[in-house]
């Protein structure tokens, strides 16, 4: 079902396009606010990502190959997002005022330090390049194989076993750089 | 630091379960507004690029600034996108763009038309087609029926689809299914006149070649209803022996029969696709051919993603019946009425001129009471083209009904709560002598809602010499300015009632 609707959006029908996007926006939503993690952001990724498939989509050859070739695009859209809002961000650790107004560190498993180690994850996660974020999200949260992740980000699968284990390093690298 | 795998993967959950709202990005919208590249040439279609240009001037002129933010859409580049819709405030449900407001109707009858055969000929039903028509139906003349597919680019000149294939088939219905059409109909072989036709669909991608789709093995004998969607195509019908069923379609018409086993109170007027799926309307409460319940019926709407597990939705103040159900403007619109279906297939039931009550909905669960469209005149006999008559495709809804006056009256509406008088102009000379055939004939015929009007067919007046009778097909032609020069229907003279006794209770003459 899935071919026939990429086949009809090919060739131009836009029932068969808005069915096949409303197939995997879901999913597409996850990945991308996975990869970004900022609302606004991850609704321009979805943007983009969509006018870039309604567009490319007369040059799909394979209609078989179009859940890569979305993933392409969609990763592809995150970095352009993220390229062009090259912007700081200011976050705030959740330290609480004593009553004598010093601060204090939150206590270790309490509703405070998840949110302190929630907050350390992220800004450890956004420092990484989104092609190292994008081969982890599709690996550990989407579960896709190193040979589907080789066939989305069209590079070869030994590629994407080291950028696997390039962006787990970094990222651990990252969040000891954090907690410090 | 290390971080295990299932430390990896939580936080990675946590981050997507912050998912937003994921209709923040509207690909209906996105395909209006974005040019497709050509994949031979590796550039954009001028085409695309000049109807993509007239969007954006268009929408601009017609709904100011609250629609600049689509219009930017219209940008042929992707990079160009990021300031258009993906606010985090966005978060309503996407509506279309703004239905273009029309000023009135130009009614004129279409001459030169193909609509005359030796027989009797009806049109059944019709859809709109790009700016024109396709309209569909029969011939009967004698033993033999022929079906009749009629074409229209612009509403006023018309032709007919020819083939040998149409003389032994008969049209009731057609939707606009996937990226062509669909037809319900009979099919009656060689010999009609033995008795022995069946149901039949076909199906055609352009509108002029057709090809036979119908189920095999099936024995479903009554189409009640259908509806074309996302998910396939939808009949509702009942088979020889009066067991009501789904048939169901996917896109490639392969197709799976569902028993429909509603309660015995339960009427199904009709299906439509919307909400998770489908969308089935009637009423409960429904007594049989003889049964008179005196508490009546109540109007309900049930939802189903798969035609088989059914359920049924909230419906604020649900009146007596609902009788269709549009989607409009991005929402869904159920007409009906406060009258109660007291006595299922009675016949001599005369009902009264009635209101249109309407409903809405977002999702097709929870419906809202939102209006009431009121009948020129409720007394008893003035039936017909008293009674509204709504017609609607995706952007309006257009009702019909004679006014007190005898003059025709329109009505627009763009949510099916608020509703707009709409004049209607004599174009043709027309006058006030010909008004019932012309314009709102008591026998009503389909009215068929286009982009650029709307089509309705008047019967020709009946001649028992005449060995070719034929439709007379109305245009009425939308109009955004109204000219000068044409004038509104004069009113209809008064019809004398023949109910009363004569003068001095003398017999009557004829």
């Amino acid at each position: 079902m899935t071919d026939l609707l990429v086949e009809r959006a090919r060739r131009g029908d836009a029932d068969a396009f808005v069915a096949l996007i409303e197939e995997r926006q879901v999913a597409m939503a996850r990945v991308a606010t996975a990869i970004l993690g900022n609302e606004a952001d991850v609704a321009d990724a979805l943007q983009e990502t969509m006018v870039a498939l309604w567009r490319e989509l007369p040059r799909l050859r394979t209609v078989d190959r179009f859940p890569a070739w979305a993933d392409a695009i969609l990763v592809n859209a995150c970095r352009l997002v993220l390229r062009r809002r090259a912007r700081a961000r200011v976050r705030q650790v959740p330290l609480e005022s004593g009553p004598d107004g010093d601060l204090r560190l939150p206590v270790r498993g309490s509703p405070e330090a998840e949110l302190a180690d929630r907050d350390l994850f992220d800004r450890a996660f956004e420092t990484l390049s989104v092609d190292a974020r994008a081969v982890l999200v599709l690996h550990h949260l989407e579960g896709r194989s190193v040979v589907a992740i080789a066939e989305a980000l069209r590079i070869p699968a030994g590629t994407v076993k080291s950028r696997l284990f390039a962006a787990r390093r970094d990222l651990e690298r990252a969040l000891e750089r954090e907690r410090r | 630091m290390t971080l295990s795998d299932d430390e990896l993967r939580a936080h990675l959950e946590r981050r997507a379960a912050a998912t937003p709202p994921v209709d923040l990005a509207d690909p209906a919208r996105i395909v209006a507004s974005t040019p497709r590249r050509d994949p031979a040439r590796g550039r954009l279609r001028s085409i695309g690029i000049a109807s993509a240009a007239a969007s954006v001037v268009l929408a601009i002129v017609l709904v100011g600034s609250s629609v600049l933010r689509d219009a930017s859409l219209a940008s042929p580049s992707p990079a160009a996108s990021s300031l258009a819709v993906g606010t985090p405030s966005q978060t309503a449900p996407p509506t279309p763009p703004p239905a273009e407001v029309w000023k009135g109707l130009l009614w004129r009858e279409v001459a030169g038309a193909p609509f005359t055969f030796p027989g009797d000929t009806v049109v059944m039903d019709g859809i709109a087609d790009g700016d024109g028509f396709l309209v569909v139906g029969y011939t009967i003349n004698g033993n033999d029926v022929t079906g009749r597919i009629w074409r229209s680019a612009d509403g006023q000149s018309w032709r007919l689809v020819e083939g040998d294939w149409l003389e032994t088939a008969q049209f009731e219905r057609v939707l606009r299914f996937q990226d062509g059409y669909v037809m319900l109909g009979r099919e009656s072989g060689t010999d009609a006149g033995a008795g022995d036709s069946r149901q039949a669909v076909w199906w055609s991608v352009d509108g002029s070649t057709w090809v036979e789709r119908t189920p095999e093995g099936s024995d479903f004998l009554n189409p009640w209803s259908a509806a074309a969607g996302r998910s396939g195509l939808l009949i509702y019908s009942s088979d020889k022996v009066g067991h009501k069923h789904w048939l169901r379609s996917d896109a490639d018409f392969r197709w799976t029969r569902v028993d429909a086993d509603w309660p015995d109170d339960v009427r199904i007027f009709g299906v439509a696709a919307g909400g998770a799926g489908w969308l089935a309307f009637g009423a409960t409460g429904a007594g049989g051919p003889t049964t008179m319940r005196a508490e009546g019926t109540q109007g309900a709407i049930w939802t189903s993603s798969d035609a088989v597990s059914w359920v049924a939705a909230t419906v604020n103040e649900p009146g007596g019946q609902i009788h269709a159900i549009n989607e409009v403007g991005g929402r869904l619109v159920a007409l009906g009425s406060n009258s109660s279906l007291r006595c299922d297939g009675c016949l001599g039931t005369i009902p009264p001129p009635e209101a249109v009550v309407t409903w809405v909905s977002a999702d097709g669960q929870t419906w809202r009471r939102t209006g009431q469209l009121e009948p020129a005149s409720t007394r008893l006999g003035e039936t017909g083209a008293n009674s509204p008559q709504v017609t609607s495709d995706s952007s309006r809804l257009l009702a019909f009904n004679l006014a007190t006056t005898g003059q025709p009256m329109v009505r627009q509406s763009f949510d099916g709560a608020i509703w707009s008088e709409l004049p209607v102009l004599d174009a043709d000379g027309l006058g006030s002598g010909g008004l019932g055939i012309h314009v709102f004939p008591d026998v009503r015929t389909p009215l068929i809602l286009g982009h650029r009007g709307v089509i309705t067919f008047a019967e020709d007046p009946y001649d028992a010499d005449a060995t070719a009778r034929g439709l007379l097909p109305q245009f009425g032609a939308a109009a955004k300015f109204l000219p000068d020069g044409l004038r509104p229907f004069a009113s209809r003279p008064e019809i004398i009632p023949n109910d009363q006794p004569c003068p001095n209770q003398e017999p009557c003459g004829p």
